[in-house]
């Protein structure tokens, strides 16, 4: 049964509620087919799970007639690895297909703008941090599947991110 | 076209992903400034002189084929700003233009793409 003293606000067709005593942290209203009304915690938008589930509907020649679709096998290991390796205090990318078949992964802080090309064929990433103000550019090729390099994006983004 | 010109720019629906609970809202992927293989290099654009933002929208998807979120917008001095040429050659269509990435390696080509969608949600 819904609460009748929780508060919400209503965006693009959700309920968006802050802390609730049903649910730690940020939930969302759902109504089932059957009428019934259930308090879910939100997802992150930016969850990359759902996201891959998102990208892995992508058919090939879906950007306007050109562009590979990522491969599903490639995607979920990216996903795995991404959960594994990814440092959880840092903030989720936003996350593009790419039209060579891979992925993108994007942040944006402030003078920073930062992508990740991933190659997820061949388990490679080309790292760029641009920052407006000076117009350096930290670039770094990285091989996704040795932890160590997960450990030096992390670092980079760490700097780049909190700065 | 004038140094102030628009550049309008189609964006695809894959190239921007929704974000419901930040003040941002959406956000546009830097790719959507980056030519793709079909482009050779060369970013097609609709001269903004000839066209308005919603008139090149409606051009670009009235086939069926082609997909846009919508437009964005960049100038040739922000271009020139960047060292990319610009310039319409109307070709497929009148008004049609764009801006040029020849020559460049793909790290200079992802680096100017990121500086043209920072000018473009200025």
């Amino acid at each position: 049964m819904m609460p009748s003293t929780i508060k919400g606000i209503y965006k693009n067709g959700q309920v968006i509620l802050e802390e609730t005593p049903e649910i730690n942290g940020p939930a969302e209203v759902l109504v089932t087919f059957t009428g019934d009304v259930v308090l879910r915690k939100a997802l992150n938008p930016l969850d990359i799970t759902e996201r891959i589930k998102e990208l892995s509907l992508l058919q090939d020649g879906w950007l306007n007639g050109e562009g590979m679709a990522p491969k599903k096998e490639e995607l979920q290991w990216f996903s795995n690895i991404f959960e594994s390796c990814y440092d959880t205090a840092l903030p989720l990318p936003y996350l593009y297909p790419a039209v060579n078949g891979g992925v993108q992964a994007e942040w944006v802080n402030g003078n920073y703008d930062v992508s990740l090309n991933v190659d997820l064929k061949n388990k490679k990433a080309f790292y760029q941090a641009l920052n407006h103000t000076n117009d350096h550019v930290d670039e770094i090729t990285l091989d996704l599947v040795k932890r160590e390099d997960w450990q030096l994006l992390n670092t980079k983004l760490l700097t780049v991110l909190k700065a | 076209m004038n140094p102030e010109t628009p550049l309008l720019r189609q964006v695809h629906p894959s190239f921007v992903q929704v974000d419901h609970i930040s003040a941002q809202v959406f956000s546009v992927t830097s790719q959507a400034f980056k030519p793709t293989p079909k482009d050779g290099n060369k970013l097609s654009v609709y001269n903004g002189d000839k066209f308005s933002a919603k008139e090149s929208f409606e051009h670009f998807t009235s086939s069926g084929i082609n997909k846009s979120f919508g437009v964005m917008a960049v100038t040739p001095v922000e271009c020139e700003t960047e060292n990319l040429p610009c310039e319409e050659n109307n070709d497929p269509f009148n008004g049609h233009a764009f801006i040029d990435f020849t020559g460049l390696p793909n790290n200079q080509i992802d680096k100017k793409a990121k500086k043209l969608r920072n000018a473009a949600v200025k």
